[in-house]
């Protein structure tokens, strides 16, 4: 289950890209490009497409990454917005239209139903996941992380008022984060030992 | 700043979903900046998010990566390497540094221990060297003492005790005297110093007449005997003060001790 990766990875990433090393590029696609995948994937519905956009949106880290700054932000949650942006702008361009022959995005949340490709422990660590957040929950953490809905889009779409979507977006990742905190917990401190073997 | 309502009203999940204005994006950096409970709680935000994202990870197909690398390839050959606005040193792993500083500073320690070790031994050898030759000196006048301690113990010696004539008064010395074994000593016990070119003079008085035993310096760092010749048959021992050389008869009128067998 990768639930998360070896703590200093990002830093080594970074310092890697910083000093313009490919090296850190296939770290940076080892150790991210499923998660991102899952993303963009999730956007435009498309593997040829989502292939394109992911390493769009690597090149994208490549040559910006002297804006990335590690003080305000963790280096995923930056490389989410620029893939969201992408797949975003990339769900709106003409192509996409064309090639998906529909005018309106599929905004519903993942579904359960998705005929899965790989039955593997981290999909059932999904389930239990899902099966743990609320619908409503989870419906925002999704519209808003993995879509990019506004707050205003959301209360108009779904018909919740503004402050609503402000306290679930807070109660739905307080949620997500009780349900990782012991998993977390473990799996940090085996990677650490890990890391910690590797290097010394 | 109530710092906990701030972080219950779930501002910093919408800072961290990109969902707030500028001027509210700015804010919460700036509080962030200024509570390490708001940057913890930001950052925990992000990584149950993170998380959630890793959880819903698809394998990106066969190939992608030599597309990507493909890619960094070209774009590499076609700008020119930018300026790197930050040392890619200092992003190296923390615990890299962690661990060279923890040895450099267990090195320096050792170093600096050594360094006092060498100056330990260097001054416990000189004193060694200083009591080995101080040893080597009790040794020597250990013996000379342990000789003169035979000298006195042999049975067959006389000691003749030398007193101050009215002109010293205060003088004394003594003569040893061993027929056995046919050795005289002088033991200069207080006599006063004697002026430049000067010096004392041992006679025997033998049948009524001087004979010379030669002179002797006076040391007063030292209180040995010092060995004399031997004269047979003497009546008495007397020392004057004459002049450096010595005299071949006594001038009585500098004579300082005298003592009779």
């Amino acid at each position: 289950m990768d639930l998360n990766k070896p703590v200093g990875v990002d830093e080594k990433i970074v310092g890697l890209l910083l000093a313009r090393d490919e090296q850190g590029m296939r770290l940076l696609f080892e150790h991210f490009s499923p998660a991102l995948y899952g993303i963009v994937l999730r956007i435009v519905r498309n593997e040829e497409l989502a292939r394109e956009l992911l390493n769009d949106v690597f090149m994208k880290v490549w040559e910006n990454i002297q804006s990335y700054d590690s003080s305000k932000s963790k280096f995923f949650t930056w490389m989410v917005r620029i893939a969201r942006n992408a797949a975003i702008d990339m769900a709106r361009s003409k192509r996409f239209k064309n090639e998906n022959k529909t005018d309106q995005l599929d905004f519903s949340v993942f579904s359960k139903n998705e005929p899965s490709e790989q039955m593997n422990v981290q999909n059932l660590e999904l389930k239990k996941l899902l099966d743990y957040l609320d619908e409503d929950h989870r419906k925002i953490i999704d519209l808003m992380y993995f879509q990019d809905y506004s707050q205003s889009e959301i209360e108009k779409e779904f018909n919740i008022p503004l402050g609503t979507v402000k306290t679930r977006a807070r109660r739905a990742i307080l949620q997500l984060r009780e349900f990782l905190k012991s998993d977390i917990l473990k799996i940090m401190l085996l990677l650490l030992a890990i890391f910690l073997w590797l290097n010394l | 700043m109530d710092i906990k309502a701030y972080i219950a009203s779930g501002i910093l999940e919408l800072y961290v979903l990109g969902k707030l204005d500028q001027a509210q994006r700015l804010e919460v950096e700036a509080n962030a900046a200024q509570y390490p409970e708001i940057s913890a709680e930001i950052r925990a935000i992000e990584e149950a998010l993170e998380a959630y994202a890793r959880l819903q990870s698809v394998q990106p197909p066969a190939g992608t990566l030599d597309d990507l690398m493909k890619r960094v390839g070209d774009s590499k050959t076609a700008r020119p390497p930018q300026s790197k606005s930050i040392n890619a040193a200092a992003k190296t792993n923390p615990l890299w540094w962690a661990f060279a500083a923890i040895s450099l500073a267990i090195m320096g320690w050792m170093m600096w221990q050594s360094g006092q070790q060498n100056e330990k031994i260097q001054t416990l050898s000189t004193e060694l060297e200083a009591l080995k030759n101080s040893c080597r000196e009790i040794d020597l006048a250990n013996q000379r003492l342990r000789s003169e301690l035979l000298i006195l113990k042999n049975p067959d010696n006389h000691q003749i005790i030398l007193r101050g004539t009215p002109l010293s008064p205060e003088a004394i010395a003594s003569v040893f005297y061993n027929p056995a074994v046919q050795k005289s000593y002088l033991d200069p016990i207080n006599l006063p110093l004697p002026p430049e070119n000067m010096q004392y003079q041992l006679w025997a008085i033998v049948d009524g007449a001087p004979v010379d035993m030669g002179v002797f310096t006076i040391d007063p760092a030292s209180d040995l005997l010092v060995e004399v010749p031997f004269i047979t048959n003497p009546a008495a021992f007397a020392i004057t003060l004459e002049k450096a050389g010595g005299s071949p008869v006594p001038t009585l009128e500098q004579m300082y001790v005298i003592g009779n067998l």
